[in-house]
């Protein structure tokens, strides 16, 4: 299935191509990994598991000639951000610390997706733990960028928007805990779901920040996104924080909020003037947000590191080398051992974040946390009153193209990403114009909760 | 100077459900190491806690019984520290909102109580073998449920002590919420002890490695003369952890000096608040068996000595046959008698409820009724009675209808009784001369002489009234 401009890679036009008998799952297999392994030197890929694959392919094909019914993403090859679980395949979580390690298990949304057919042919490259925003904190290496080179394809997700990107694969799974999915979807010029937190199970994701982390997926189209999220999300009984009451979305002309502000980067304006326009003309009713009624909303990227990482320092304590993971030469006694396989298993940024969240958790920080989850509230209750006034509130996505391969530069990051993880409310990016260099921009629409479906009609405009 | 011993005890207790508190690992013990665990317990990557609300309606249970209040909103906490047998390095226990407040445990059956702090649900370590330079880990009884009961610090002897903990294990036995069996750990004890004078408050020590209730009692009392000791010496007690040690009856340091660790209590993001309604609190009470407790109560208001209320209470079985045949007319003094003779020695051993009540038939309270009915109304006696009482128990059988198979009818009929005498007296000359001189001793003599002469079945009343009075 070759790509081309007019007619993107999609899991619905692949899948429609299996039915006919165009094509068969093994082919739609042996194609996939057959292009990411030429397009290796993107690094998007960990591990690959084509017998895995296969098998699965083989007998979606057999179900077709023997004239059975044929799920969803029949045959539908997808990668899968490497902190997710899948059974018998290695799980490294971008880290030294899981190099050597094999999940007995599938996680819950992975497993959901195979149950309609859908085939993983991969783990897909990430920040180490998925700390970080442009996989150079990856143990095995940075993510190129496979449409501008000289850039990464951002992060922490990189690896699963470069696979999709890079046409390999035409959906990916991927994390996003404060922006993980979206800010890499946005590099690569992908639409990225980043789902309300609850909607689909967190069963089988290595836990970064437990009340921050969702599945998302990256895909080239927005209907694309909404059929995975459909097959992926509901309550799941080994994940209690998971809940059902999605709606549907009952009407067809939308209020926009539109966040009265100013942006540095003229093509990041310009992005978000054209979107507006792009709504306004299909019938939208825009609506300005003053910075008056989002006042929290300057603190979001601080309330957000001291949630995020106190709760990463909880999360990553189980890796102490003793049942699995990297496994120190010697010491002298539990603590010895402990401590070596956490300073040798562990990259920089995961140390320095751990430290900081074990600090805030601790007697000398813990009032420090306290007042950010209190923040934490407050600034939830502003978003929710603003959207009980207008359906999403619009804003871009990122405000530079994705981090250059060879320089260590501090990034501008945007409080909307953390805002709306700190809130729990989904959040689509979608491509929009794009910088100087000709690389790709984004803007994303931030919904009320439990309002996915709202967000992929408004979505689905913005792609016209 | 006079110091005052103030004792705290905060006892932990594996609840018997079918399976782990957060998944669904099967709760065994004794199986062969790491076969019952999953992602889960295991602290995989990925992996998430999953509540087994079977645990909390034990909790409930237990906290009703010993009229705690029930927290209708509970949350659970990480408590964090690194140890080889804690695979996510927290154990996700209740640290701010406890499914219990309150309670209190009754010493005996007197009016004395021991007040509580809070009961709240945890999950347990795994288990570590050391074998010389290796140590091993095994992960059975990773997220086993467990109970923790905090008493007040009120305690002031080591006497109390035991007498609460004993109190407690009959308790949880008889809701089926635990075995307590301190020998497999399904109950552990650890105790605070301190030495006060004056009204100076003492430095509370904590003590380990308990494993029966006697050892319990000599670990306070050791520990408490051992406070004293360095209070009189002009000493300061210091804050610590000690360990019991059986062979010297003392408490020593722990091998390794346990530094104040700050566990820094966590909410557990991953698992909502736990809700109970008025409703389902309700119901849990109503479900809750009459406890040792009041069974005794109830016994002694039958008319049962204490002591005697105290064995027949113990095993529900026989608690329930006799509370019904008294209430079928038994004279409960008899039944229990009756009962202690030749039930009891049939009782296997370690016997529980579960063990003992295949000993008793559905029947078996009507007879037991019908064998004391029959011996208070004077138609047999009491050796009759525990003979015709093993016969129910081994047959199922009627004791009305055995009795008369048997002939073991006493004999009530003073013509009968009278005949008997004057055929004893006949055969017996010697006798019949001490009887008519009166001679002390005599009458006894001649009773025991046709008592003999029927068997042991003449009416005993009867048989002196006939003898003491004589019509001839």
């Amino acid at each position: 299935m070759k790509q081309n401009a007019h007619c993107p890679v999609t899991a619905t036009s692949w899948r429609d191509a299996l039915c006919r008998g165009d094509v068969s799952a093994v082919q739609l297999v042996r194609d996939a990994l057959r292009m990411a392994e030429e397009k290796k030197d993107l690094n998007a890929y960990i591990t690959l598991c084509p017998d895995r694959a296969l098998r699965q392919a083989e007998i979606i094909d057999q179900k077709r000639r023997v004239g059975e019914e044929l799920p969803p993403l029949a045959g539908v090859p997808f990668a899968v951000k490497d902190n997710l679980a899948v059974s018998g395949v290695r799980m490294t979580c971008g880290s030294k610390m899981l190099k050597n390690f094999v999940s007995p298990y599938t996680a819950t949304a992975v497993r959901r997706l195979e149950a309609a057919g859908g085939i993983v042919i991969g783990k897909c490259n990430l920040d180490e733990f998925a700390m970080g925003d442009s996989t150079k904190t990856s143990y095995f290496g940075t993510v190129k960028n496979p449409g501008i080179p000289g850039r990464t394809a951002g992060g922490s997700s990189g690896g699963s928007a470069a696979a999709v990107a890079a046409g390999t694969v035409p959906f990916a799974l991927a994390t996003d805990t404060g922006g993980s999915v979206r800010e890499p979807a946005a590099y690569c010029g992908l639409v990225g779901l980043r789902p309300g937190y609850g909607a689909v199970s967190r069963y089988g994701v290595t836990a970064y920040a437990s009340s921050l982390d969702t599945v998302g997926v990256m895909a080239n189209t927005v209907r694309d996104c909404d059929t995975v999220f459909s097959l992926m999300a509901g309550k799941d009984p080994f994940d209690q924080t998971t809940v059902e009451g999605h709606r549907g979305a009952d009407k067809n002309r939308f209020r926009i909020g539109i966040p009265v502000a100013e942006y540095e980067n003229g093509s990041v304006a310009a992005a978000i003037t054209d979107a507006q326009e792009q709504l306004r003309d299909a019938g939208c009713e825009l609506v300005p947000i003053l910075p008056a009624e989002l006042k929290e909303l300057p603190y979001a990227g601080a309330i957000y590191e001291a949630i995020c990482f106190s709760e990463a320092a909880e999360n990553l304590q189980r890796f102490d080398g003793v049942r699995y993971g990297y496994r120190p030469e010697a010491a002298d006694s539990a603590g010895d051992f402990f401590a070596a396989s956490r300073s040798e298993g562990f990259g920089q940024t995961v140390k320095a974040r751990l430290l900081f969240g074990t600090y805030l958790t601790g007697a000398d920080g813990v009032e420090s946390l306290r007042l950010a989850r209190r923040h934490r509230t407050v600034l939830r209750g502003e978003l929710l009153s603003v959207l009980s006034r207008v359906d999403c509130i619009l804003c871009p996505t990122v405000t530079q193209p994705a981090p250059l391969l060879a320089s260590e530069e501090e990034r501008d990051l945007l409080p909307w990403s953390f805002a709306a993880a700190l809130a729990g409310l989904p959040a689509l990016t979608v491509p929009c114009g794009s910088f100087e260099d000709g690389s790709p921009c984004g803007v994303q629409l931030v919904g009320g909760a439990f309002c996915e479906q709202t967000l992929f009609i408004i979505g689905k405009l913005l792609q016209e | 100077m006079e110091y005052l011993m103030t004792v705290g005890l905060e006892i932990h207790v594996e609840v018997r459900t079918v399976t782990k508190i957060f998944c669904d690992c099967p709760n065994r013990f004794g199986d062969e190491p790491n076969t019952n665990v999953c992602p889960v317990c295991m602290g995989l990557p990925g992996a998430l806690p999953r509540f087994n609300r079977a645990v909390a309606q034990a909790a409930i249970r237990l906290g009703t019984a010993l009229g705690c209040e029930i927290a209708k909103v509970s949350t659970f906490d990480r408590k964090n520290y690194f140890y080889p047998d804690n695979p996510c390095a927290y154990q996700i226990t209740q640290y701010e909102n406890p499914i219990c407040r309150g309670g209190a445990v009754p010493l005996g059956d007197g009016e004395k109580q021991v007040p509580l702090e809070r009961i709240h649900m945890e999950e347990d370590a795994g288990k570590l073998m050391h074998e010389g330079a290796i140590t091993r880990f095994d992960g059975n009884r990773c997220g086993v449920p467990l109970l923790e009961i905090v008493s007040k610090p009120v305690i002031h002897s080591a006497e109390d002590a035991a007498a609460y903990v004993d109190s407690l294990r009959e308790i949880l036995t008889a809701l089926e919420v635990s075995d307590c069996k301190m020998q497999n750990g399904s109950l552990r004890c650890d105790v605070n002890v301190s030495a006060s004078a004056d009204g100076v408050p003492g430095v509370p020590v904590e003590i380990k490695n308990i494993n029966s209730v006697r050892f319990m009692k000599k670990a306070i009392e050791d520990e408490f003369r051992r406070q004293c000791e360095i209070l009189s010496g002009g000493g300061a007690v210091e804050r610590e952890t000690r360990r019991f040690d059986e062979h010297s009856g003392k408490t020593l340091p722990m091998r390794k000096k346990e530094t104040a660790r700050d566990y820094r209590y966590f909410p557990e993001p991953d698992l909502p608040p736990l809700r109970f309604t008025d409703g389902e609190i309700a119901q849990l009470a109503a479900s809750l068996p009459t406890l040792p407790a009041k069974r005794r109560e109830t016994l002694r208001g039958f008319g049962l000595p204490a002591a005697d209320a105290v064995t027949m209470a113990k095993f529900r079985p026989i608690y329930d046959s006799l509370c019904k045949a008294v209430r079928l007319g038994a004279d409960v003094r008899v039944a229990a008698a009756l009962l202690s003779a030749v039930l009891f020695p049939l009782l296997p051993p370690d016997p529980s409820d579960g063990t003992v009540a295949p000993l008793v038939s559905a029947d078996f309270p009507a007879r037991l009724a019908a064998v004391c009915r029959m011996e208070t109304e004077h138609k047999i006696n009491r050796q009759s009675a525990k003979v015709l009482l093993g016969v129910v128990l081994a047959d199922d059988a009627d004791p009305v209808r055995e009795a008369e198979r048997r002939g073991l009818y006493l004999i009530s009929d003073p013509d009968v009784l009278s005949d008997m005498i004057v055929q004893v007296l006949a055969e017996n000359a010697a006798l019949a001369d001490a009887y008519r001189g009166k001679k002390k001793g005599s009458a006894d003599r001649l009773i025991g002489a046709v008592m003999k002469k029927s068997g042991g079945n003449a009416d005993p009343g009867l048989l002196r009234t006939l003898v003491q009075k004589p019509e001839e």
